[in-house]
């Protein structure tokens, strides 16, 4: 990586800043109307996330001047660090930087959780996927289609790489070849049937898999068939409950035994960035069931 | 900037990430990648602040180029509904269908506008690197 002395910065930040003016004086002079309109609505940045769960995440990365209550419930919205507006010219101007979002997902839950691993209470419940949703405009619930985990909250144990399809090795994954890889495929089997026939999503969903305990949930010696089809690889959201961070995973085994003290698994990929990158063997997590009926959320980090 | 928040600005504008009514991207981000940006600024490592400061700057910048280019070839009169619209799609039928105009063009000028602005964005981010060669 390229390490930039400050007169390198400034002279990057001088011709971002050039072609900036040069494109908001071309726009206002030739199209006046339409820049009044977006000068009153605090265009563009808010055109691009106005309404939307994502708005509180820019704020955190660009310092935008959005007003979070825009776009955020009112009990999030307290949790969020003020912004001081600078109004030059009418312009949005960037202010002091704001605390990262994971930090207010992580304050946001904690007064949600049991005191020992388990599942929320119906309130703590609701509450978790309003603040969620606020947060990162994702929809998770402990309860979807009538299906429950036996656990919202409770210890991520850190997982093996699985065996996407037929003859996968080590080798074949991209990332933490260290973590290994067990020996027979998932619970739910290969991710695809075959290495020419993977695909994008098969290999987010390894990357990306997340392990429960199936055979310990509400459903499971009621309908098991039912239930494992209904839970293959379905989307989960994970948040690191110490440290806010959060990613979007695919239920991709069943485990871990319950003897182990942990309620969940997840793949090195999950493991490492619930602990910004570290190994940990042991994480409390937050896990709730991701309402995506249109696929439309991508399995990966999420803050 | 670290590079989980690199990763959530990424994340944030890839396609799959968008909900129609609810994130609606501008329809001009399908010429524009982000990704090359995404590479090149994480190669700068600049200081948080300036990063900020730079991203806000560049998404400006697009949106404004990109909207001159586009409103140059709709009516006046239509510019404000234009814009309404583009909050709630990034269909081009939807936003442009019932212009006398055919989309083809619209997408063609936008799309060579776009092609530019990057060039000149990578150009402005890479200017210094040029000059230490």
């Amino acid at each position: 990586m390229t390490h930039k002395t400050p007169a390198q910065h400034t002279q990057i930040k001088h011709h971002i800043s050039r072609l900036h003016t040069q494109a908001k004086h071309k726009l206002a002079s030739k199209h006046k109307k339409a820049w009044t309109k977006i000068k009153r609505a605090n265009m563009p940045v808010e055109h691009l996330v106005h309404r939307t769960g994502q708005a509180a995440t820019t704020i955190a990365l660009t310092g935008a001047l959005l007003n979070p209550t825009h776009a955020i419930s009112t009990s999030i919205s307290a949790l969020l660090p003020t912004t001081a507006r600078h109004d030059t010219d009418g312009e949005l101007a960037i202010t002091k930087p704001v605390p990262p979002q994971y930090v207010t997902l992580q304050r946001s839950l904690t007064d949600l959780l049991p005191t020992r691993p388990g599942t929320l209470s119906a309130e703590h419940s609701l509450l978790a996927t309003q603040r969620i949703k606020a947060l990162t405009g994702i929809t998770a619930k402990s309860e979807l289609d009538g299906f429950r985990l036996n656990a919202d909250y409770g210890y991520m144990g850190a997982e093996q790489h699985l065996p996407r399809f037929p003859g996968d090795t080590i080798a074949k994954h991209d990332e933490y070849q260290r973590s290994g890889i067990t020996k027979s495929r998932g619970a739910f089997g290969y991710f695809a049937p075959s290495e020419s026939e993977m695909t994008e999503e098969a290999m987010l969903q390894e990357k990306y898999y997340v392990v429960v305990q199936t055979f310990l949930a509400p459903q499971w010696s009621h309908n098991s068939h039912t239930y494992k089809d209904w839970i293959k690889f379905r989307k989960v959201l994970v948040v690191n409950t110490k440290t806010g961070k959060a990613v979007v995973g695919a239920i991709g085994d069943a485990g871990p035994a319950k003897w182990t003290g942990k309620q969940f698994g997840g793949s090195p990929e999950v493991v490492h960035h619930l602990n910004d990158g570290k190994h940990h063997h042991k994480t409390s997590v937050i896990v709730l069931f991701v309402d995506d009926p249109d696929d439309q959320i991508p399995l990966g980090p999420v803050l | 900037m670290t590079k989980s928040l690199w990763d959530q600005f990424y994340r944030w504008f890839i396609p799959t990430q968008e909900r129609k009514h609810l994130n609606v991207r501008p329809f001009y981000y399908r010429w524009i990648s982000l990704d090359g940006l995404y590479h090149l600024l994480h190669q700068r490592n600049l200081p948080p602040e300036d990063n900020q400061e730079i991203i806000q700057s560049i998404l400006e910048t697009i949106h404004y180029e990109m909207l001159d280019a586009t409103l140059s070839l709709i009516p006046e009169e239509e510019h404000d509904a234009l814009i309404d619209r583009m909050h709630i799609t990034d269909d081009m039928q939807e936003l442009f269908g019932q212009y006398d105009l055919s989309i083809e063009v619209i997408e063609t000028s936008v799309k060579r506008r776009g092609e530019t602005l990057l060039e000149q964005i990578y150009q402005a981010l890479n200017q210094d690197a040029t000059h230490q060669q």
